[in-house]
């Protein structure tokens, strides 16, 4: 098992992300760090006084992988986070020891047990991913009618 | 609390000496009564009652058309009056005509109470929106400093509230207003005619009024009672304009003192002499200044004591650590909110829409619509200028500086507002964009005085602009007889009102000249002489530690944002 640590710009997060999950890894912990640099500092200005915010902002990427996988998943990453510039950020690769659920046998989804190997080909979590937002779309839509038929029936019991 | 124990309770003593002393000479007043079997033929006024239930306030004398006619023509008393022969005649017919239609003369007095109830309606209703403005520099001031601050600042709003207001109903309303029923009487809200004696000085020379200590006796009064909530919140905003040039290093102790000293003594004093009938609004009638001293709602009476108040605290107090480094050159402190500042700034915006206008006093007077639009153009002006400013010099317009640009416009119109035309206010604007732009930076880089939120430049200096904008844009198209001054006429026309340099006057530029000095003599004086005795006795500052860790929790024990202390204890 590898652990892949990726300090990207945190505008890139989204499209990274994206990238993994269509790759088919879902298991991805984000925080957000500053990483300090004195050459990549941004020049800030207050009130006409200029200072440099040299602690830069970065998202970071925890992705567990497989050791066949973490090839595909090094590639990705790299091509989602760089932007053409310099500093973009930086990858960390290790070996990890191992990993486990938290949850007890009974509780534990299939998908959540990271010391199996697992969705290489099998359920494509882009239909979660797509459903989460259809499912989205409908509840608003469903709540729009409802607030109108409502409004309709008050309309008709006010000017009746 | 950490302050000198001693210095504070002499500073208590002292004040409440003072505030039984009145009492004590107010209470004698009262009890005074004519002496039995002295008839006397010449008219004894009688001491006028106080009118807790409102029940006498507002009769046909009340009764007063648009152009300040009343209905009631007063009997002319003077017989060497040029105009004698004609007011004679106006009262014989009057008196005529009220023989005639008596009930016509009954209507008179529900129609003098429905005015007088029309302006205590709008008198009440604009101060509330001044008192809304405490939420809005709140905000504004919050937004500004530090996060570590946050608490600090919105606690030191909030106490300068109560314990300002507590200061004021002890003895700040009785020495401002004490004496306003002389020269000054709010005679759209029922003249508060028992406000009507000076401790110090008298006649045209009064220097602090002496009726109305704790808002009792011949204040227990509902004319009174309207004068005090629209004036307390107008002393409120000269109470936390000084949070802003001392936050994020002042103990609270030592800041409830320097709102008391506002409240009690400092705003109420200079607003005695400008709008209680004292001195500086009599200079007109007693030395031939113009109108005497005007300044129509508080540019330097509220926001140039509040600005020089700031001053002299931040003098004394010192910057904050960290702000300037080993070699003088000043640090940025970014603001924490800038979310805050922007809407801070537009409560305070709709708030001085009570500010000006309502210092008519009245809905009835219909100058109230000029008001408010110049009002909002110097407003608007200032911000725009203070944007253009700051992108000449810096390259991009600065957020918080915009909104300090909006907020000097205020500042600055709220002297001429009543006395200018739209164009003057404009001009104004733009003038005080240009002064609170200068005067940060000025302050920050040149004088070294630090100022977290700009305070020092937009009420200070941007407050005697104003006071002195009127002297110069003053169009003489209203207030004719102000301070007593040319009621008949003035310049040689009649209705002539308060007119500035720009318009033929010089005597009014001096006079608002002597006066803006005057404000800032004493309230950067006063607070600076008292405030280095106390800081000598017991340090205003919080200590270094404090400082760096953060006000909120050495202060106050909390947090304002009590999410980013991580705690093993709680959720």
């Amino acid at each position: 098992m590898k652990r892949i640590e990726a300090l990207i710009r945190p505008h890139k997060l989204c499209e990274a992300a994206d990238a993994l999950i269509a790759l088919g890894i879902d298991d991805v912990t984000v925080s957000q760090v500053r990483e300090y640099g004195s050459t990549n500092g941004e020049k800030v200005c207050y009130r006409g006084l200029e200072y440099v915010a040299d602690f830069v902002s970065r998202a970071r990427l925890d992705v567990l992988v497989s050791d066949a996988l973490s090839g595909e998943v090094i590639e990705t990453i790299l091509t989602a986070a760089r932007t053409g510039a310099a500093n973009d950020g930086m990858i960390l690769v290790s070996s990890l020891a191992g990993a486990m659920p938290i949850c007890d046998d009974a509780h534990c989804l299939e998908d959540e047990c990271a010391s199996s190997p697992s969705h290489n080909d099998a359920d494509l979590p882009e239909d979660r991913v797509l459903s989460h937002r259809r499912f989205g779309a409908a509840a608003i839509i469903t709540g729009l009618i409802k607030l109108l038929g409502l409004a309709g029936a008050r309309w008709h019991d006010l000017f009746r | 609390m950490k302050i000198g124990g001693r210095a504070v309770k002499w500073v208590i003593m002292g004040c409440l000496s003072i505030a039984l002393l009145a009492c004590w000479r107010s209470g004698l007043a009262q009890d005074e009564q004519p002496a039995p079997g002295t008839a006397s033929t010449a008219t004894a006024a009688a001491e006028p009652k106080p009118d807790p239930a409102g029940t006498a306030t507002g009769d046909k004398s009340a009764a007063i058309d648009g152009a300040g006619n009343a209905f009631v023509v007063p009997e002319p008393t003077d017989t060497s009056d040029p105009e004698y022969a004609k007011k004679k005649a106006a009262y014989d017919e009057y008196v005529e005509q009220a023989a005639k239609e008596p009930l016509a003369v009954k209507l008179a007095d529900t129609v003098g109470h429905v005015r007088i109830g029309t302006n205590f309606s709008w008198t009440l209703s604009t101060g509330y929106l001044v008192l809304f403005m405490q939420a809005g520099f709140a905000l504004l001031t919050c937004g500004l400093v530090r996060k570590k601050n946050a608490g600090h600042l919105m606690m030191l709003n909030f106490a300068a509230y109560a314990i300002a207001f507590i200061a004021y109903y002890v003895a700040g309303f009785a020495f401002q207003w004490g004496a306003v029923a002389i020269n000054a009487a709010p005679s759209n809200i029922g003249g508060s005619p028992t406000l009507n004696e000076f401790l110090i000085g008298g006649g045209q020379w009064g220097f602090l009024g002496g009726k109305g200590f704790f808002l009792s006796g011949p204040a227990y009064d509902a004319s009174a009672n309207v004068l005090m909530l629209f004036q307390v919140v107008f002393m409120e905003t000269a109470g936390y304009i000084i949070v802003g040039s001392i936050c994020e290093r002042i103990t609270f102790g030592a800041f409830l003192l320097c709102e008391i000293f506002m409240g009690a003594i400092l705003y109420p004093i200079f607003g005695c002499w400008a709008w209680g009938g004292g001195w500086l609004s009599q200079l007109g009638n007693s030395m031939g200044l113009g109108h005497g001293y005007c300044d129509f709602a508080g540019s330097t009476v509220v926001h140039g004591i509040g600005g020089w108040c700031a001053m002299a605290l931040a003098i004394i107090l010192g910057p904050r650590t960290g702000k300037y480094g080993p070699d003088g050159k000043p640090r940025a402190f970014p603001a924490h909110n800038i979310v805050f500042v922007v809407t801070g700034t537009f409560i305070l915006l709709l708030g001085w829409m009570g500010f000006n206008p309502g210092s008519t006093l009245a809905a009835t007077d219909l100058r109230i619509s000029v008001v408010a639009v110049n009002t909002n153009l110097a407003a608007c002006a200032g911000a725009l200028t203070a944007m253009l400013f700051w992108h000449l010099k810096f390259g991009k317009p600065d957020i918080s500086m915009a909104c300090n640009g909006m907020l000097a416009g205020l500042v600055a119109i709220t002297a001429p507002c009543a006395f200018v035309n739209a164009n003057s206010a404009v001009a104004i604007g733009c003038l005080a964009g240009l002064v609170v732009c200068s005067g940060v930076l000025f302050n920050e880089r040149v004088l070294k005085v630090d100022d977290p939120c700009g305070a020092i430049s937009v009420h200070g200096y941007c407050g005697t602009l104003g006071g002195l904008c009127l002297g110069i844009f003053a169009d003489g198209t209203y207030g004719a007889g102000w301070n007593g001054v040319g009621a008949s006429s003035y310049m040689g026309n009649a209705g002539q009102g308060v007119t500035g340099l720009l318009y033929g006057d010089t005597s009014q530029f001096l006079c608002q000249l002597l006066g803006a000095g005057v404000n800032i003599a004493w309230a950067f004086g006063a607070t600076f002489i008292i405030f280095k005795i106390v800081n000598a006795a017991r340090s205003m500052r919080v200590t270094r530690d404090a400082e760096i860790e953060g006000l909120d929790v050495p202060e106050f024990g909390g947090l304002a944002y009590p999410e980013d202390a991580i705690s093993s204890s709680t959720a």
